[in-house]
């Protein structure tokens, strides 16, 4: 070897120890940088230049080192899973704060609920019972009824508020998914052109990836390692992206509050076809919030409203057992039999039938028996009261449920992120041992060339200057 | 393992969050006074607390129907009462009219005048109303119990009742003809005694009214069996609304058992967790407080 090809090996092992402390100072720098995946520059050392040849010589030295590849470190079973963890636990919060919604419309218990207005109907039927000839009585069980009427309609209209709230929330996080979409596939035709020429891409994957995962959150969807660098997000079984190629998301079916349960929103790929998928994340969360949760607890309201409005028109309306203050049969109170369509549908108070005794000579009978059934009503189990308690307890036993799923989804996703960033995250410490070890090494290499140009400056200006 | 700063900084923060999440749900508790805000706080218990004031609610209802039932109970007393001195009255008069034959035209003419008035004074008494509803009427819906001429109006067919509790009613009052005398069962009642009595004391001559006393003694009976079936009812009332604020005040414990902080826990509660955060505090500010960079000159 000669003296200055050992002064090329210094001078690699400079610019090696140099790139590494570049790459240290790039770690450092990222330290708090979101989705950053922290780099290492993968040093090599080179073998000597051996040349095959009749007088090939190979004087067995190494040639110093190559620091030209610098990689991630990362754990792509450890991306995957916490792109699906990530999922599970936003679809779980989403649930979870859909039925926190549903318990604030109920608002129970407490006194302004339902729960006190049917109360204060049954009390007023009962006062009625007990002096069945005052109007004002009779009022008041109008006034009371008509509260319950509006009460179920406010609710039944918070539920639909709530449904219209999450159709509209989650044509937001399809849109912003979709440019999620577009985005990751130029990122890949971009690490794609990079990963052909050579060049490293390693920013544009941990921007790529840190997409993927805002994808795993708002629709489920996973990454499975492509070629040349690329990544494929797949969803459910269906590939949302191929390499450069991207697949668009849209809504599809109920597009009203008033059609929920019965026409089910959807969630279609653009390209294959509109095929649905079943998605996960915010908006498997939000459909099954739009398709099942909502819905369901609206059914169960309508329930109330028809157990009342039935339990108390029988009632009101039994054939030679329900007589008003004039003495005639007793009409239906209320009208409707649905949550967002009860009424109350008399407005003469002397409409109101409260006697189980007909006319007698004449005079009609004021015995307020009728009345006091009616109140009596709201301590049957299988009544409106009852119906309306059951579906309440049902509420918060799902929604403490809902509650702590979110907790182990969380505490999972955390777990899984912990491990993930023990791979990738960067450590101060470890950099500033890094730094150290590589400035020390530069300073060894720079100590190299000096050796190697005292050398020289033997060989050159003190040798052979004999006689001079 | 392999730490990371980020590591460290992320479980920190997981768990100051957990810490002031449990001290906020505390603190909402404490400061409302309420332990249920919502079903999923307590499922059970919310069920129990929205029967329970459901109950507290007919409770209260019943208490005042209670009330209207000892109103209407306080004036058929009075009435029955007032309306027993009157007939004392009357009779004192039917009994100076019958024993002393000697009274002048004049004096008869003035006790009969008197009778009559003391005859529109039952009525008006007799027509009593509470809550619109005559007291001595019966079931009837009408306004009045009797007419100015005395005829009974009101339905004596079905007891008044009021609910008291979910499982109770008691019968409120006594219907007119069983008061004042059944005219539809071929009775005398009392207004049309003392018209009788009336017209025999203006009849000329006199009529015989030594044997009107019986019949006044009946009608008095009458009245004062039915003042003390309502003076039955009074105390049955008494006794009822004792136990009716007996259980309001058990229904509101419950209610307060399950609804309400319980004080001493939560301000307990409230101290150990308070003790968590500032432990995490503390470790948060000491654990990323330095590093090697500290070190190297």
């Amino acid at each position: 070897m000669s003296g200055f090809s050992s002064l090329n090996l210094a001078s690699r092992a400079l610019s090696a120890q140099q790139r590494a402390l570049e790459v240290t100072g790039q770690n450092i720098a990222n330290v708090n940088t979101p989705g950053y995946t922290r780099q290492r520059v993968d040093m090599q050392s080179l073998a000597s230049t051996s040349a095959y040849g009749l007088y090939a010589k190979e004087d067995g030295l190494g040639n110093g080192v190559s620091a030209d590849k610098i990689s991630r470190i990362r754990d792509a079973f450890l991306d995957v899973r916490a792109q699906q963890e990530a999922g599970k636990a936003a679809q779980a919060s989403v649930v979870a704060s859909t039925y926190a919604g549903i318990e604030t419309s109920f608002a129970e218990p407490g006194a302004s609920g339902l729960q006190t207005l049917m109360a204060t109907a049954s009390a007023a039927w009962s006062s009625l019972s007990s002096a069945p000839t005052d109007t004002t009585r009779r009022n008041q069980v109008l006034a009371a009824s008509q509260a319950v009427a509006q009460g179920l309609g406010t609710a039944d209209a918070a539920l639909g508020a709530q449904w219209d709230n999450a159709l509209v929330n989650t044509q937001d996080v399809v849109t912003e998914a979709n440019a999620s979409l577009r985005s990751i596939a130029d990122l890949n035709a971009a690490i794609r052109k990079a990963s052909i020429n050579g060049q490293p891409a390693n920013e544009l994957r941990d921007q790529r990836d840190q997409l993927v995962r805002g994808l795993a959150e708002s629709i489920g969807a996973t990454s499975v390692d492509g070629d040349e660098g690329m990544v494929d997000v797949v969803l459910g079984g269906t590939t949302l992206i191929s390499g450069t190629r991207a697949s668009q998301l849209t809504l599809g079916g109920g597009s009203a509050s008033a059609t929920m349960g019965s026409s089910p929103v959807t969630l279609g790929v653009v390209d294959a076809g509109g095929v649905t998928i079943q998605p996960g994340g915010t908006v498997g969360g939000r459909l099954a919030a739009m398709n099942t949760l909502i819905p369901g607890f609206r059914a169960d309201l309508d329930r109330v409203a028809n157990a009342l409005a039935t339990g108390v028109n029988d009632a009101l309306t039994a054939p030679g057992a329900a007589f008003d203050q004039n003495g005639d049969p007793g009409t239906p109170l209320f009208s409707g039999t649905t949550a967002g369509t009860i009424t109350v549908a008399i407005t003469d108070p002397r409409k109101l039938a409260a006697a189980t005794a007909g006319k007698v000579g004449g005079v009609a009978s004021a015995d307020g028996k009728l009345a006091d059934a009616i109140a009596l009503l709201a301590k049957d189990p299988a009544g409106a009261e009852g119906t309306y308690r059951s579906m309440i307890t049902d509420l918060g036993v799902r929604s403490r449920t809902a509650a702590a799923t979110v907790a182990s989804a969380d505490a999972v996703s955390a777990q899984v992120e912990t491990a993930r960033q023990s791979v990738s995250a960067v450590s101060l410490d470890e950099e500033m041992t890094n730094m150290l070890m590589f400035k020390q090494s530069y300073a060894a290499a720079a100590r190299v060339v000096t050796a190697i140009d005292e050398m020289l400056d033997v060989l050159i200006n003190r040798t052979g200057l004999v006689g001079r | 393992m392999r730490i990371t700063n980020r590591m460290i900084a992320d479980s920190n923060l997981r768990g100051m969050n957990g810490n002031l999440a449990g001290i906020a749900k505390l603190n909402e508790q404490i400061s409302s006074g309420r332990a249920v805000t919502r079903p999923s706080d307590n499922p059970s218990g919310t069920s129990t607390a929205m029967r329970t004031r459901q109950d507290l609610t007919a409770n209260t209802q019943y208490a005042a129907n209670i009330g209207d039932a000892a109103t209407t109970l306080a004036a058929a007393d009075t009435a029955l009462g007032t309306m027993g001195e009157m007939l004392l009255r009357v009779r004192n008069l039917t009994t100076a009219a019958a024993s002393n034959g000697s009274q002048t035209p004049g004096a008869y003419e003035a006790m009969a005048t008197e009778v009559d008035s003391i005859r529109e004074g039952m009525i008006a008494l007799a027509n009593r109303t509470v809550n619109g509803r005559p007291v001595f009427g019966g079931v009837t819906s009408g306004a009045a119990a009797y007419s100015a001429a005395g005829a009974f109006l009101g339905r004596a067919d079905t007891d008044v009742t009021t609910r008291i509790s979910d499982a109770e009613t008691i019968t409120v009052g006594v219907p007119g003809p069983t008061a004042f005398g059944d005219a539809a069962a071929g009775e005398e009642d009392v207004f049309a005694l003392l018209s009788r009595i009336s017209g025999l004391m203006t009849a000329t001559p006199p009529g015989d009214l030594t044997n009107v006393l019986d019949a006044l003694d009946v009608a008095q009976q009458r009245m004062s069996a039915s003042r003390s079936v309502v003076g039955m009812q009074v105390n049955r009332i008494e006794s009822v609304k004792a136990v009716n604020a007996d259980q309001a005040l058990a229904l509101t414990g419950q209610l307060s058992e399950v609804e309400d902080v319980e004080p001493a826990k939560a301000y307990l509660e409230l101290n150990v967790l308070r003790n968590g955060y500032q432990a995490a505090l503390t470790a948060t500010s000491q654990s990323i407080q330095t590093s090697l960079v500290d070190f190297i000159r």
